[in-house]
């Protein structure tokens, strides 16, 4: 029982998620899903002491999933068979002659209705939009059978094909009856062009109109960044082009974040567009969407016109590499860089890293080359100078050493000239003292001879013995030649003197 | 380990290396501080350049498991 409420809530997620355009989780998560089956909540209260489900929430679905549940607990019977018995396959309970209403009913037949998704083929007729919401018809060219058509505006704008009346076409949708008229309509999720003249046709004008426009001028086209870090990456998670990319992107460190996509036909455009919206919030240096070759029916995707200016006002540089037989995608040329393969994506990524090793040894280069030239040319310098020094000081060392040569010589001889002088020296001066006591000796010995004849011859004894001196002006006069007549004189005795004047002189 | 900016490292070398290029005599002095600069960035950048395990993230897959 529970199983196939949760079925049913499925589908109502599913419905809901594509009606608003946006994830399965975004409408409520698997567990919150999980719980309403388990808990099968039939109020407000119940449903909102389910963790995952706020005010808000209850707000945009509470009213949907509360119906779904009681109509669950309505329909099922109390009394349990045992067997797993669905909404799905019972034809028992219509045997039962069980009533339904006309709305319950026709979400019976809704239910049914939704396992039947299809792609239909046919021409568009009794085409009209209200509110960009599409209302159409296609119809089959053999039998003029008719299949009325609705597509939500968002869908429509996604799905990048200008319906118009005539053309053929490949619907993917729904079915459904909608119940205020009671009428059935395909609910289109995706338009497609059919064949490859239609295609290239369509691609031919939007390439055009596109190229006018300057969507795919070289001056909007940005730089791939150096050293490239975070990587979104689009592409689809089956095939051998993530296994290329992958095995080609060097292991600098990158970190990769994957979005899985499809990538073939028509329907991957859903994919392709929500995966660069989630990357266009994220922190990323670069964008990579990538592709195997392909026709031009199986790249038609990268052909539309949302997802080229999706590319062209993604907020970060990005790099397409979708292979291609002929007509080139139109993603590839509104793109910032384009690459023909996933592996030239790659090493495009690559290509900062792997320079930025070249780059290194050639600055390692020229600064160590440059140093060591001036090291040496220093070392020169210093071994230059130092070599001058060397022979200056050599010179005035030689010179040291000859003066110092020299003097040694002198000194040598003057200390040769010192001690002969010092000898003749000592040897005078012994002899000298020997001279002079000698000298002394007989000095004295002179000097008392002397002194004895002094004593002896000394006229003052003379003056003792009664004989007189006479001295003419202090000097002693010996004989009468040397007076004349009125000299003075003066005549000395023992006891005093006379002053006395010649008056006679007779000589003898 | 320390993550550098490549970029601004190979920017500094560059001046580095342009600033050696462009000396006629290099004076010894500056040149073995520069050189000291330019050996570190030479350092760390080579560092950075060695081979780093990339990381993968799959989105859609941990979305799917909300």
């Amino acid at each position: 029982m529970q199983e196939n409420l949760l079925q049913q809530l499925k589908i109502w997620r599913i419905q809901s998620a594509q009606r608003k355009g946006v994830e399965l989780f975004r409408i409520l998560p698997n567990k919150v899903i999980d719980e309403i089956a388990r808990l099968k909540p039939t109020s407000k209260e119940g449903l909102i002491a389910i963790k995952g489900i706020q005010e808000k929430k209850f707000q945009e679905y509470g009213r949907e999933i509360i119906e779904i549940v009681k109509k669950f607990s309505d329909s099922t019977p109390a009394k349990n068979t045992g067997t797993n018995i669905g909404l799905f396959d019972q034809p028992a309970q219509t045997e039962t002659g069980e009533i339904f209403s006309v709305s319950q009913y026709l979400d019976v037949l809704n239910d049914k209705l939704f396992e039947s998704r299809a792609i239909v083929q046919g021409e568009v007729s009794s085409l009209n939009f209200r509110n960009g919401h599409a209302y159409f018809a296609v119809k089959d060219k053999t039998d003029e059978s008719l299949l009325n058509c609705f597509m939500w505006a968002n869908n429509y704008a996604l799905s990048g094909v200008e319906l118009q009346e005539g053309l053929e076409v490949l619907i993917h949708g729904v079915p459904e009856i909608y119940k205020p008229y009671g009428k059935l309509s395909f609910k289109t999720e995706l338009v497609e062009l059919v064949g490859e003249g239609a295609l290239k046709k369509a691609y031919e004008e939007l390439k055009n109109r596109l190229e006018e426009e300057g969507l795919f001028d070289e001056s909007r086209k940005r730089k791939i960044p150096n050293f490239p870090h975070r990587i979104g990456l689009v592409t689809s998670r089956d095939g051998a082009v993530i296994n290329d990319f992958m095995s080609n992107i060097g292991q600098f460190g990158y970190e990769i974040i994957f979005m899985d996509s499809r990538v073939e036909g028509a329907m991957a455009i859903n994919d392709l567009l929500k995966a660069i919206d989630y990357f266009s919030d994220q922190e990323i240096d670069l964008l990579v969407i990538i592709r195997g070759g392909g026709s031009l029916e199986s790249l038609q995707a990268f052909n539309n016109e949302n997802l080229v200016r999706k590319i062209a006002n993604f907020p970060r540089p990005v790099i397409c590499g979708i292979g291609h037989d002929k007509d080139e995608p139109l993603a590839n040329f509104v793109a910032d860089l384009k690459c023909s393969t996933p592996s030239i994506v790659a090493s495009s990524i690559n290509k900062s890293w792997e320079r930025a090793k070249d780059q290194l040894t050639a600055f390692e280069r020229t600064i160590f080359f440059r140093i060591e030239e001036s090291l040496s040319e220093k070392k020169y310098f210093v071994e230059n100078k130092a070599f001058q020094f060397e022979n200056f000081y050599r010179e005035i060392f030689d010179r040291f050493e000859k003066a110092k040569q020299k003097i040694k010589i002198n000194g040598e001889k003057i200390k040769q000239n010192f001690s002969n002088v010092r000898f003749s020296i000592d040897i005078k001066a012994k002899n000298l003292k020997i001279f002079f006591e000698k000298l002394l000796k007989t000095t004295e010995i002179e000097l008392n001879n002397f002194q004895k004849s002094i004593r002896r011859n000394n006229p003052e004894r003379q003056l003792e013995l009664g004989y007189s001196l006479i001295r003419k002006r202090g000097k002693l006069i010996r004989s009468v030649n040397d007076l004349g007549t009125e000299d003075e004189i003066s005549v000395f005795f023992k006891d005093g003197q006379v002053e006395s004047e010649v008056k006679k002189i007779i000589k003898h | 380990m320390k993550k550098i900016n490549l970029s601004e490292a190979l920017q500094k070398l560059e001046k580095i290396s342009d600033w050696f290029e462009n000396q006629e005599q290099v004076d010894v002095e500056q040149g073995l501080e520069k050189v000291k600069e330019g050996a570190e960035l030479i350092k760390a950048s080579r560092q950075r350049l060695k081979e780093v395990e990339n990381e993968f993230q799959d989105v859609k897959k941990s979305l799917e498991e909300i």
